[in-house]
């Protein structure tokens, strides 16, 4: 493997990151994935350090009890010890987190840096540490609708007109795999709402701003034939799922609504939305779409499907009080996606 | 039953207020306990039953046999689930 000079420096959500050694193909997977200069923060006190380890200085196997983390389509196998987790896979590969006060050290080693089961992990190890910071992850598609379109209740965070700190209220579609997510997304965004992500955002559990993660919305090429021809006929990017990516920038240019938040070119707004309404997705071919109530219980399900359950006890119980406080106080709803489009507001 | 009920370490509990929602995050199960329920999964881990029928006792107005009923139903039912389990023998229970 040749030698890799340049360290990787960049922050995420105001939290430094640091890449030390780390060679290709894992170096550019970092960047896709984790850099995003579109969602700037102000600095927080929260480092990750992550290093490549030479397969010579591997450290020895943690002792400790097993944790399972469950991520789409995969299951790995954690060992943890006082602050410490480490998963280990075939090609001799391992990641190692470490959790401190204000820092994060991610070792990571293998035969091969262009093993997907070890991307897995470090994906598991970063997103353990953005926890640690503050943040949870949150798999949902989320959208802002159209300024007067909802009723808001308290505890709704409202934007205050011309103050950009705070970002507009926005409703959540938690859903576990081909729920319909983008489908549903890119049908709201044609009836005018605004998109924040599209599968992954990240939230500040304190203040239920959302920071939108995707470049776009991923749609398979049967949904855009079925649902959106005018979408036809474009060479989008096509990922290893086999789904088509629709940039933001192109809503922009294609002149489709709701293509930003905020002021200003909509494409490039920073993604954000302030968590004011939780919906969950369910289909039902056989009926006309539309909104049902929402069990806080059935609620609860759906957050912890979308936040993930952590690795480690204290995070777990964080992550349980938060999904506790937002499933009791915010508007609940469930979406039934059926024969006819998804478009009206919820009935709030 | 002797023994000590004890609630299964990896369970998490999600407090909605008026409802406890626990989830098993191996098997992805979700039990929901009301009132009743709760009372009884804070009072564990508890050496044999007695103790949990004096919690009910003390917290609702029910009679003993309705709290063995009670709790003797939930017990089964978070058993089967996998979020309680039963550890050694406790003495003179």
């Amino acid at each position: 493997m040749p030698p890799v000079v340049d360290d990787l420096a960049f922050p995420i959500l105001g939290r430094s990151f640091v890449g030390r050694g780390v060679p290709e193909p894992l170096r550019g997977w970092l960047l896709e994935q984790w850099w995003r200069p579109e969602q700037p923060l102000a600095a927080r006190r929260f480092a990750i350090v992550l290093e490549w380890v030479a397969s010579d200085s591997t450290p020895a196997p943690l002792q400790g009890e097993p944790v399972r983390a469950l991520v789409p389509g995969r299951l790995l196998t954690w060992r943890s010890s006082g602050g410490r987790w480490e998963w280990r896979g075939g090609n001799a590969a391992g990641v190692r987190l470490t959790l401190e006060p204000e820092r994060a050290r991610i070792q990571v080693w293998g035969l091969s840096a262009a093993d997907a089961e070890l991307f897995t992990a470090v994906y598991v190890a970063i997103c353990e540490a953005l926890r640690a910071s503050g943040l949870l992850p949150l798999h949902a598609a989320v959208a802002v609708p159209p300024p007067g379109m909802v009723e808001w209740r308290p505890p709704a965070v409202l934007p205050v007109p011309g103050d950009p700190a705070v970002a507009p209220a926005a409703i959540a579609f938690l859903g576990g795999r081909e729920a319909g997510k983008s489908t549903a997304l890119m049908h709201l965004v044609r009836a005018g709402w605004t998109p924040v992500a599209d599968d992954l955002c990240w939230i500040d559990p304190d203040t239920l701003v959302l920071y939108g993660w995707d470049r776009g919305i991923r749609l398979r090429p049967t949904a855009i034939e079925a649902f959106f021809p005018e979408l036809s006929g474009t060479s989008w990017g096509v990922g290893p799922d086999g789904k088509l990516l629709i940039g933001y920038e192109d809503f922009v240019r294609r002149g489709l609504a709701g293509g930003g938040c905020g002021e200003g070119s909509a494409g490039e707004a920073p993604r954000r939305g302030t968590l004011a309404g939780i919906a969950q997705l369910h289909r039902d071919a056989d009926r006309d779409t539309g909104w049902e109530p929402l069990p806080a219980r059935d609620a609860v399900r759906a957050l912890w499907e979308g936040v993930g359950v952590p690795l480690g006890t204290a995070a777990r119980q964080a992550a349980a009080e938060w999904i506790g406080v937002v499933a009791a106080r915010l508007p609940l709803g469930r979406l039934r996606l059926g024969k006819t489009l998804p478009g009206s507001p919820p009935p709030w | 039953m002797a023994g000590t009920y004890a609630r299964v370490d990896r369970v998490i509990e999600t407090d909605l207020g008026n409802e406890l929602v626990l989830l098993d995050p191996e098997t992805q199960q979700m039990f929901s306990l009301n009132e009743t329920g709760r009372c009884i999964w804070r009072a564990l881990p508890a050496s044999g039953e007695a103790p949990l029928v004096e919690a009910l006792v003390a917290a609702f107005d029910v009679s003993r046999e309705a709290a063995e009923a009670d709790m003797r139903r939930l017990l089964a039912e978070l058993l089967d689930a996998g979020l309680i389990e039963v550890r050694g023998d406790a003495a003179g229970s």
